[in-house]
């Protein structure tokens, strides 16, 4: 078996993302045992381990292993590309290249699809499954190219998926989109077909039973669609048939032509599937530098703006020719002023293929395109790229058959490479003689690299053989070669050449027809070119025309022949039988003779169909008596009916020969008109292209014109409502207005205007200063010259003639919307009303200043921040500031800081409710002394009820506040001093008691010290409670027992005690004057009691010393029960004074010593 | 005196009671007051005896007249307030005129009845035992 050797069917399989459960799918359904050798290639992170090995493993018994390099494909097992490598196939085996190409340029799927086209061939199959982009669809064409079977994963039913499956079907090349699970089937049939077939094939792998059948194939196809492939390369033909019916899985020949006549549509497929032309840009990029290097230069010398420089591409496919051409001769042009207009015609016969072109759109990535090319010549558009206008407008497509059309003419540069492969040499023998005659003089011809013109060489000399590039030779007359008109019209097209191939076949048919009669002879072909001379003796019957060298049988036949040998060929023609007219008259070398004519088809059918052999039999010499008359119509032997028909014939044959001189000159005419109308034809279609992208261009400009209408059909709305805005707005605001040009002349007014100046609307043009103006006013003219001179604005009140009305007037230049000066406007206000209200309100100012200035009350304004806003001259007084000081300070600033929180809360309580408060509070001066002041605040309340200004009128009042303070203070002294005095009072009672032995005692002593402390009492109040003299307190004790003797002596300086000090020594003076009285000095009439102070002057005050000395009265008697004068004198005196008390009893008299700093501050206590 | 019950008799007995009022007078009743209790008493006249005193010596409890010759007694109720030893203010003036520090001590209000000292002093104390 074959594929059970080393060589299986070869499967490769591309998928990218989703493509594992495709894989999954595509195994589960695939025998383990297949004879076929599966490449798995998918996109896969570099970085990353892979573990589709694995994976795929589970699902197959094949055995799965990661490609290795040098690694030979064998049947049965699946192989897969590992992480970063490029894969691809030669000679069987897989070939392995690390690391992979960085991640933009990495197309794993077409690298490895194409190897595989080249290695296997037809043994190639190709499935593109899921995922994204467009890798694969390069190989995927390759591999249709070389013969395999393309396959595409469907998404559901028979559509193909988005991304790679998608791009690859947009191609046309997918033989098939179906579902992954049915692709296994599919596959094992295909290699079933294979197999079957193999036996037919020859070592090339071309079915040796095709081969016979072409010609049939050939006939189906030239009825369906008029395309003649009979003269195509067989070998191309063969595979291309071969392809289809592997497809169909058609497996003999006849069937394959049964099938082709019973479904149209097959006819469409085969003329496609041979049509797959595999072209890219700049193929062959050498034999484009060539072309570049040679050509172009030589194309474009010479040819200035006004030039045409015309280039043709036949069998262009899809374009991507032309549009490089197109690119190439833009570059060489650059942006060169003088250039010619390019015009490059693309045809192609296939019409589909065309019409790709025309949208000049191809997916990315462009082949053979260098990025600065792509960037400068191409717009991306989604995954595709599209051709720039300026090469697209270069370009015109037309659907055309090399083979059947007439050629466009006048071209500079012929590109028709890898076209003629596919012919056989006749048709390419054609081709070239078509393309020199449609080449320019000098023009060139780019042929693809295994073509040539070597048998053509008289009409093409070599530029660059290795890259094939001819020029035009101009040795020949260039000949239109004919084309039938009108489809279907016959196959055979050869030119009037001999063709080597038919040569042979020719020679025979004439044989065949000369072994019956054996004259002289030619062979013409349908237009009468004459292909074959038996040589000899036919010259006799030929008469060379004068002018140009012509092979038609009716320019160079004899005159007296033409007529009988159009009638027989025409005759032989529409009836398809031979023609035999026996003993024509011929003059021949000046004799006329017998000549039987014989006319007959060489063949009915086939390439040689309309070809005619015309044969001249001589049938001997006419009677020259006989001949003569005839033509002299004096025939003695011919009867005189004769005689006359033989005139009448004989000036019958004159007109006709004149008829047919007319004829053929009119043939000849309407010949040149018809390659005329063929040029002008090819001419207009070009035009029509144009006209229909001109058209499509006039679409979208009239697109967008109509835009721009609907967009300006908006704004003139708009425009007319402002100026129905404005109409209204000059209306409304009574502002008289009035529009002057640079003369001064009215360009427009508005109502108002006319109250002010008599206007009426047909003034308008008028100069203003024609007209009569109530204004009492003069210097219009120069205001407005001013303003047009300055460009300011002048602005002036203006009183009507009366004066009742007065009114502002302002100039102003009138700008245009441009910023261009185009006059003034001029615009009137009345403001006589606020004129009135104006003076009211000054005078009411004034009036407000002199309340405020003469106000025998403080006043002062504030805003709501406290801000000082006015003061009168008496505020300033009170606080001790200027009014300049006080603009700008807050009221905070001279306010005493204990103040402050009340201020904040009657303020804010205030603004809140908008009620005016009165209040006292503290200023500061300047100095640092305080001012009470009595304040009334109100808030000044604007138009809406908000508070937004604060007026205070304010009264000093701080000698009221500090009388009022020491009233108070007085009151509470008062009080707590009789609270005091009680409490002493009090004690003096308790202490008392305890030494009175009886209620009498107890009542005189307690009225005693009750009298003493009293009496101390006075005389601090006389001393206005700031203290007493000591004298005084001394004195006071002593006077009730003033006598006329002297009993006591005083002597010390005035000491004034402070209140506490001078009542503490009177009770203690008390206590020692009722003793003295009772039991000492004062007793008896001898004593006498010695007083004396002194005052010195301590570190910590002054110090009082006060000695009591009594002397001449009844002796002391020690030991006497402590009473309450001692123990006041010796505990409570040094209880209450800071100082040393003693008292001794000494025999003589009693003495008493009280030592005590004086307290320096008056005390309430 | 005789109205002092019996049960205050022997709550204030033995008591040691610091007497500061610069009112010789009155500083002699309020010492006979005191002692009529069952107490016994030192009296003071100036703050600056009345300060050593009340920071070393031991008492039961203190009678302060708040102005002493001018000066405020405070210093002297720190002292005490320091010590834990409760007191009694003695003043003409009111609850008004003490510093915020003592307005919750027991006010002796001039001018007073013994029975007005008994339940001062009392109060005083019984603030302590709680």
């Amino acid at each position: 078996m074959l594929f059970d050797g080393p060589v299986p069917l070869v499967v490769g399989i591309g998928a990218s993302a989703g493509g594992l459960n495709a894989f999954k799918k595509f195994f589960a359904n695939m025998p383990a045992h297949n004879g076929m050798a599966f490449v798995l290639v998918q996109h896969l992170d570099p970085h990353h381990d892979s573990l589709l090995v694995d994976l795929i493993g589970n699902q197959t018994g094949m055995k799965v292993v990661e490609a290795v390099d040098g690694m030979q494909l064998g049947a049965n097992r699946v192989f897969i590309i590992p992480p970063d490598a490029t894969l691809t196939i030669a000679n069987g085996a897989l070939r392995l290249t690390k690391p992979a190409p960085p991640r933009e340029s990495r197309r794993p799927i077409d690298t490895f699809f194409s190897s595989l086209a080249d290695d296997q061939g037809e043994n190639a199959v190709c499935i593109v499954l899921s995922g994204t982009g467009s890798d694969g669809t390069l190989g995927l064409k390759a591999v249709k190219e070389g013969g395999g079977l393309t396959l595409a994963q469907a998404e559901f039913e028979h559509r193909a998926m988005s991304g790679m499956p998608g791009s690859a079907a947009a191609t046309g090349l997918v033989d098939q989109v179906m579902m992954v699970e049915a692709m296994p089937a599919r596959l094992m049939e295909h290699r079933a077909h294979l197999l079957e077939v193999a036996g037919q094939k020859d070592a090339n792998g071309a079915r040796t039973d095709t081969a016979e059948h072409l010609k049939a194939i050939s006939a189906i196809l030239q009825r369906g669609i008029s395309h003649d492939f009979g003269q195509y390369k067989q070998n191309t033909l063969v595979r291309r048939v071969q392809r289809r019916m592997q497809v169909l899985q058609i497996r003999s020949v006849p069937a394959f032509i049964e099938h082709l006549e019973r479904e149209p549509g097959e006819v469409d497929l085969l003329f496609r599937e041979i049509l797959i032309g595999v072209t890219q840009f700049f193929r062959d990029p050498p034999a484009f530098d060539a072309l570049l290097a040679t050509v172009v230069p030589r194309l474009l010398a010479n040819k200035g703006a006004g030039d045409h420089l015309r280039i043709w591409v036949p069998g262009c496919a899809t374009g991507e020719e032309v549009y490089s051409i197109a690119m190439l001769l833009k570059e060489a042009m650059g942006k060169s002023a003088n250039a010619p207009r390019v015009q490059i015609f693309g045809s192609d016969i296939d019409d589909r293929a065309i019409a790709r072109a025309r949208t000049g759109r191809y997916r990315g990535p462009l082949q053979g395109v260098s990025p600065e090319r792509a960037g400068r010549w191409f717009t991306p558009l989604d995954d595709d790229y599209c051709v720039v206008k300026d090469v697209r407008e270069m370009c015109v497509f037309s659907a055309h058959s090399l083979i059947k059309d007439p050629p466009f003419s006048k071209l500079h540069l012929v590109s028709c490479r890898n076209v003629m492969i596919y012919f056989d040499r006749d048709l390419q023998d054609r081709a070239i003689r078509n393309f020199h005659y449609a080449l320019a003089p000098g023009g060139f011809l780019f042929l693809g690299s295994s073509e040539g013109v070597t048998r053509n060489g008289s009409l093409f000399a070599t530029i660059d053989k290795k890259h094939r590039i001819y020029e035009r030779r101009d040795a020949l007359r260039p000949m239109l070669p004919d084309f039938p008109v009108g489809p279907g019209s016959g196959g055979r097209q050869d030119t009037g050449g001999p063709g080597r191939a038919t040569e042979d076949r020719i020679d025979k048919g004439a044989r065949r027809v000369m072994a019956k009669y054996s004259p002289a002879y030619v062979v013409v072909d349908q237009d009468s070119q004459i292909l074959r001379f038996s040589g000899g003796e036919v010259g006799q019957y030929l008469e060379p025309s004068a002018g140009v060298a012509s092979l038609n049988l009716f320019a160079i036949l004899g005159k007296s022949l033409r007529a009988a040998v159009r009638t027989a060929i025409q005759t032989t023609r529409s009836k398809r039988e031979a023609v035999v007219a026996e003993n024509l008259m011929v003059t021949v070398d000046g004799q006329r003779r017998l000549v039987t004519l014989i006319v007959e088809p060489i063949a009915d059918e086939g390439a040689e169909a309309g070809l005619c052999l015309v044969g001249f039999r001589d049938e001997g010499g006419v009677n020259g008596a006989a001949g003569a008359p005839a033509v002299d119509g004096a025939g003695a032997e011919v009867t005189g009916t004769d005689a006359a028909l033989e005139r009448e014939l004989s000036v019958t044959k004159t007109l006709l020969r004149g008829a047919i001189d007319e004829l053929e000159t009119t043939t000849e005419e309407m010949k040149s008109s018809n390659e005329e109308f063929q040029s002008v034809n090819e001419e207009l279609q070009a035009s029509n292209e144009e006209l229909e992208t001109a058209k499509e261009e006039m679409q979208s400009v009239n697109e967008e014109l109509r835009t721009i209408n609907s967009e300006m059909i908006d704004k003139n709305e708009l425009l007319v409502r402002l100026n129905s805005d404005i109409r209204n707005l000059l209306d409304s605001t009574q502002i008289a207005t009035i529009f002057l040009d640079n003369d001064l002349r009215i360009k427009s007014f508005t109502p108002g205007m006319v109250d002010l100046i008599h206007l009426r609307e047909s003034d308008q043009g008028r100069p203003v200063t024609e007209l009569v103006s109530r204004l009492n006013y003069d210097g219009l003219e120069e205001d407005v010259r001013t303003v047009l001179r300055t460009l300011g604005v002048v602005e002036r009140e203006v009183r009507t003639g009366d004066g009742g009305v007065v009114l502002i007037m302002r100039i102003r230049p009138y700008r245009t919307v441009t910023n261009v000066i185009d006059g003034v406007v001029i615009t009137f206000v009345d403001v006589t009303a606020r004129k009135l209200l104006d003076d009211a309100l000054k005078e009411s100012e004034r009036r407000l200043a002199a309340i405020i200035n003469q106000a025998t009350a403080g006043i002062i304004e504030t805003d709501l921040e406290g801000r000082i806003t006015l003061v009168n001259p008496l505020f300033c007084h009170i606080v001790g500031r200027t009014e300049k000081e006080l603009h700008g300070l807050r009221m905070r600033d001279i306010t005493h800081p204990e103040d402050l929180p009340q201020d904040a809360t009657l303020f804010a309580r205030m603004i809140a409710e908008g009620v005016g408060f009165d209040y006292e509070k503290r200023h500061v001066r300047p100095d640092g002394s305080l001012v009470w002041v009595h304040k009334s605040v109100s808030p000044i309340i604007d138009a809406n009820g908000q508070a937004q200004r604060v007026l205070a009128v304010v009264l000093e009042v701080t000698e009221h506040k500090l009388a009022e303070a020491h009233r108070e203070l007085l009151l509470h002294e008062l009080s707590h001093r009789v609270k005091n005095t009680l409490a002493t009072v009090q004690s003096i009672a308790a202490q008392t008691a305890q030494s009175a032995a009886t209620v009498e005692a107890y009542r005189n002593a307690f009225m005693a010290r009750l009298m003493a402390l009293s009496g101390t009492h006075n005389l601090l109040q006389i001393g206005d409670w700031h203290g007493a003299l000591l004298r005084d307190v001394v004195l006071t004790e002593l006077a009730p027992y003033q006598t006329d003797a002297v009993r006591w002596t005083i002597e010390g300086a005035d000491v004034l005690l402070e209140p506490n000090t001078a009542v503490a020594f009177g009770m203690a003076v008390h206590e020692l004057t009722t003793n003295a009285a009772k039991y000492g000095a004062l007793s008896n009439a001898d004593g006498r009691v010695d007083i004396s102070w002194a005052v010195r002057t301590e570190a910590d005050g002054r110090a009082l010393a006060f000695a009591w000395r009594e002397t001449g009265g009844p002796h002391v008697k020690t030991k006497r029960r402590k009473g309450f004068g001692t123990r006041l004198i010796t505990e409570g005196l040094a209880l209450q004074l800071d100082g040393k008390i003693e008292l001794d009893f000494e025999p003589n008299g009693i003495r008493c010593s009280i030592d005590v700093l004086l307290p320096t501050t008056a005390t309430h206590t | 005196m005789s109205e002092v019950s019996t049960r205050s008799v022997s709550l204030l007995a033995g008591r040691h009671v610091l007497i500061v009022e610069d009112e010789m007078i009155i500083a002699f009743d309020l010492s006979d007051i005191v002692g009529s209790f069952g107490c016994t008493s030192v009296m003071v006249g100036r703050i600056g005896k009345a300060v050593p005193l009340a920071a070393t010596q031991a008492f039961d409890v203190g009678i302060l007249d708040l102005n002493l010759a001018g000066e405020a007694v405070y210093p002297v109720a720190e002292e005490l307030s320091r010590r834990g030893i409760p007191f009694v203010i003695a003043t003409g003036y009111g609850a008004d005129g003490i510093a915020a520090a003592y307005r919750d001590r027991p006010i002796l209000a001039k001018s007073y009845a013994p029975r007005d000292v008994e339940a001062a002093l009392l109060q005083a104390l019984k603030l302590q035992r709680r």
